[in-house]
């Protein structure tokens, strides 16, 4: 089945109808790293244009499940299925999925001294717009539209010219991811605790640049660990990840719920041995 | 063994009427040639040799080209703004300088010399032999040197003077013995590109031993920029002899990326306080080839200062050797010597050997070295190409990145066409991006 297929816009309605096209379909995955079984039958589908919030105590998988659907190698996928726009994830190599518009935005970027963002930003870009059929940039397009998005998430244009990610504060780091994301614009965002590490004028300025991005079509799966982020920017679902599963779906409420309670409240519902897969 | 000594000594005798001097220098080759045949060429026995096999290459080079009927080349070309030498190993060595300006003295060593005895410093510069020097490579060029580059930069001259050395190696087997001499007086600055090729671009398999003496005055400021990409099976060795004169300023780039086995030297002393001393080199091999980098650094004064960063990144069996000496001798206080080698291995079948030798022999110095062998960052992979990079752009990125700082001028963002070609960050920048465009195609996982 060709991607292209879903590029047919259909019901302009989001999340509601069930003839949308599913954008990400996760079904009963189970994945190990070195060994331990960290994710045991999660389950998650997500509409395009949808939002979703993924809460959940430290350790639970909530970057385990980000990474997996970036591709990372180091986890095991032992069961289960992800489907991406109709295609079999699992089978595409990282930078195809890039290629075909997933975005991870990294819990912990990682520093390459020497690469220049610029550079490694241009290459990428020309990468992803090859692949969908568009004309590669040159050192000035990409200036112009680099520029934008900086301007929008308030970061000086220095930043270009420094090496990827290195000596950069915790909160910079965060802002170059959500001006990547900008840049690509991906079909499918994974915002791994992107607000983590964020002073408040920080978060609201890196807020109102994700919620700039919002689009009937763009779907995002925001992981956090707080409501701050999500008073800005709105989420349709909200999961909470616990014991390698979802253990509770709601609306925006459970994020005020688990910001109130903690997750002893929800953990206590579960049945003491929880049959894996739902 | 004895039977092949005696045989060298004959092909010698045969070809001795063909090189250029007079009796004097004559006599001076015969007895190099003699110390050269009872040492023999470097081999496994010799520890600064140990992981560099240079096997047997031909030594005894050819009549015809010694008789100069090698043929003329067209040399690629020189550096924007540059005074230029061109020797192509078969030819003798031409001045591509229009007209000499008083504060440049440019020739050639054949000149030098055929004029014996009036040239008298100029011959004891061109055969001084550093202090450290043990091996007989050095016997062996001052046996069979035929001609290359001299170059004297006289008080007066502006500071950016660039002067471009080519050398041409012709296809084939021969071997091809050169040496340049360079003297700079006090207060003067230069930026010297060495700079090896193969005539027309055609493989080679020649056998080079090529010598630079390298003179500083006092306070003076030498750019000593080194590019050997030479295809084909050559055998290139090369070494820079560098005499440092009080505070003056020694800095070399090398960039190896060619032959089968190649290695330069620097063999740096001071001859005064307060010298500056700046080494690094990239080596960049694939298939089977073999880099060496061997560097001697002799702090014999108060206050110097020298710094050595050595890089390889290799692909399938390719092998980089980096030595790296300091010696600080007694009464040399003050002295701050730093050293450090880097290798990426792109392949489990490639090596690199790294040594790092300090020897202390003063009070009151800093000395720090540092070796690291890996791959390439697995992490910094994922995350390159969860932007959408290829594994093949990913690497090249990364290599990119860690190359950088050991080329002059850094690493241009893109391979440098037309114009551009012609300053000398392009010219290392040329081999390196066709080195890494090669990585970035490359689609496996
Ligand atoms: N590469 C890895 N190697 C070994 N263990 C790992 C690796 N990645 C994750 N784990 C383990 O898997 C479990 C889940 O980790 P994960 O990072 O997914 O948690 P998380 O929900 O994102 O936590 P946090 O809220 O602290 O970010 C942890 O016990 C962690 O130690
Ligand atoms: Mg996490």
């Amino acid at each position: 089945m060709s991607v292209d297929n879903w590029k047919t816009p259909t019901s302009p309605s989001v999340g509601s109808s069930g003839k949308e096209p599913i954008m990400l379909s996760i079904r009963n995955l189970h994945v190990s790293v070195e060994g331990d079984e960290i994710l045991r039958g999660l389950n998650l589908e997500v509409g395009p244009g949808q939002v979703h919030a993924i809460m959940g105590p430290n350790g639970s998988g909530k970057s385990t499940l980000a990474n997996v659907i970036a591709g990372h190698g180091d986890y095991l996928v032992t069961g289960g299925s992800i489907t991406y726009l109709g295609r079999n994830l699992l089978e595409m190599p990282v930078e195809e999925r890039a290629r075909e518009g997933v975005f991870l935005s990294f819990q912990y970027p990682v520093e390459i001294p020497g690469l220049s963002t610029a550079q490694f930003m241009r290459s990428a870009l020309n990468s992803v717009l090859q692949a969908r059929g568009e004309a590669p940039v040159d050192a000035f397009d990409f200036m112009e539209r680099a520029g934008r998005h900086l301007d929008l998430l308030e970061m000086d244009r220095s930043f270009l010219s420094r090496s990827l990610n290195e000596g950069f504060s915790g909160g910079e780091k965060k802002r170059n991811e959500v001006f990547q994301m900008a840049m690509l614009e991906p079909k499918l965002a994974v915002l791994d605790e992107t607000d983590s590490g964020l002073d408040i004028d920080s978060l609201r300025i890196v807020a109102r640049g994700v919620q700039a991005l919002r689009t009937p079509r763009r779907s995002m799966i925001v992981i956090t660990h707080y409501q701050r982020l999500l008073d800005h920017l709105v989420p349709d679902f909200t999961h909470v990840l616990a014991h390698g599963r979802i253990i509770r779906s709601g609306g925006r409420e459970l994020v005020r719920q688990v910001e109130e309670r903690g997750y002893g409240w929800l953990l206590e519902e579960l049945p003491a041995s929880a049959p894996a897969g739902a | 063994m004895f039977d092949s000594l005696s045989r060298s000594m004959e092909s010698f005798h045969e070809l001795l009427p063909y090189l250029p001097g007079s009796t004097l220098i004559h006599a001076s080759r015969q007895r190099a040639m003699e110390r050269f045949l009872t040492r023999g060429l470097p081999g496994r026995r010799d520890e600064d040799w140990k992981n560099t096999p240079l096997g047997s290459p031909p030594i005894h080079p050819g009549l015809a080209f010694l008789a100069g009927e090698g043929s003329a080349w067209r040399e690629p070309p020189m550096l924007a703004g540059a005074f230029g030498v061109a020797f192509s190993g078969t030819a003798a060595a031409r001045v591509l300088a229009p007209e000499q300006p008083d504060w440049l003295e440019l020739g050639t060593i054949a000149s030098v010399l055929e004029q014996g005895s009036h040239s008298h410093d100029l011959l004891s510069l061109l055969l001084q032999r550093p202090s450290s020097l043990e091996d007989s490579l050095d016997d062996l060029n001052t046996a069979y040197l035929r001609d290359g580059a001299l170059l004297r930069v006289r008080s007066g001259a502006p500071e950016n003077v660039v002067v471009h050395l080519l050398t041409g190696l012709p296809p084939g087997r021969d071997a091809i013995y050169g040496r340049h001499l360079v003297v700079l007086e006090p207060g003067t600055s230069l930026t010297l590109v060495e700079h090896l090729v193969s005539v027309d671009g055609a493989e080679t398999g020649a056998f080079v031993n090529g010598v630079t003496k390298l003179y500083l005055g006092h306070g003076a400021n030498l750019e000593h920029l080194f590019v050997q990409e030479v295809p084909g099976d050559a055998s290139l060795v090369n070494s820079a002899h560098v005499w440092q004169g009080t505070e003056s300023s020694y800095t070399l780039r090398s960039l190896l990326v060619g032959g089968a086995l190649a290695r330069l030297e620097a063999r740096v002393q001071s001859s005064g306080p307060g010298t500056i001393t700046d080494l690094r080199g990239l080596a960049m091999g694939r298939g089977q080839q073999l880099h060496d980098h061997f560097t001697l650094v002799e702090h014999a004064h108060e206050g110097g200062k020298s710094f050595q960063s050595f890089k390889s990144v290799l692909e399938h069996q390719s092998r980089s050797v980096f030595n790296g000496k300091v010696l600080i001798e007694p009464g040399a206080t003050g002295v701050d010597a730093r050293q450090g080698s880097r290798s990426v291995l792109l392949s489990d079948m490639a090596t690199a050997h790294s040594r790092p030798q300090l020897e202390i022999y003063a009070d009151d110095v800093k000395c720090s070295h540092g070796a690291t062998v890996g791959e390439l960052d697995q992490d910094a992979m994922f995350y390159l190409r969860s932007r959408g990079l290829s594994t093949g752009q990913a690497r090249a990125l990364m290599l990119r990145a860690f190359v950088a700082d050991v080329l002059p001028g850094g690493l241009l963002e893109t391979v440098p066409r037309g114009e551009d070609m012609q300053s000398t960050t392009a010219l290392f920048s040329g081999p390196v991006h066709r080195w890494l465009e090669r990585i970035s195609k490359q689609e496996d996982s």
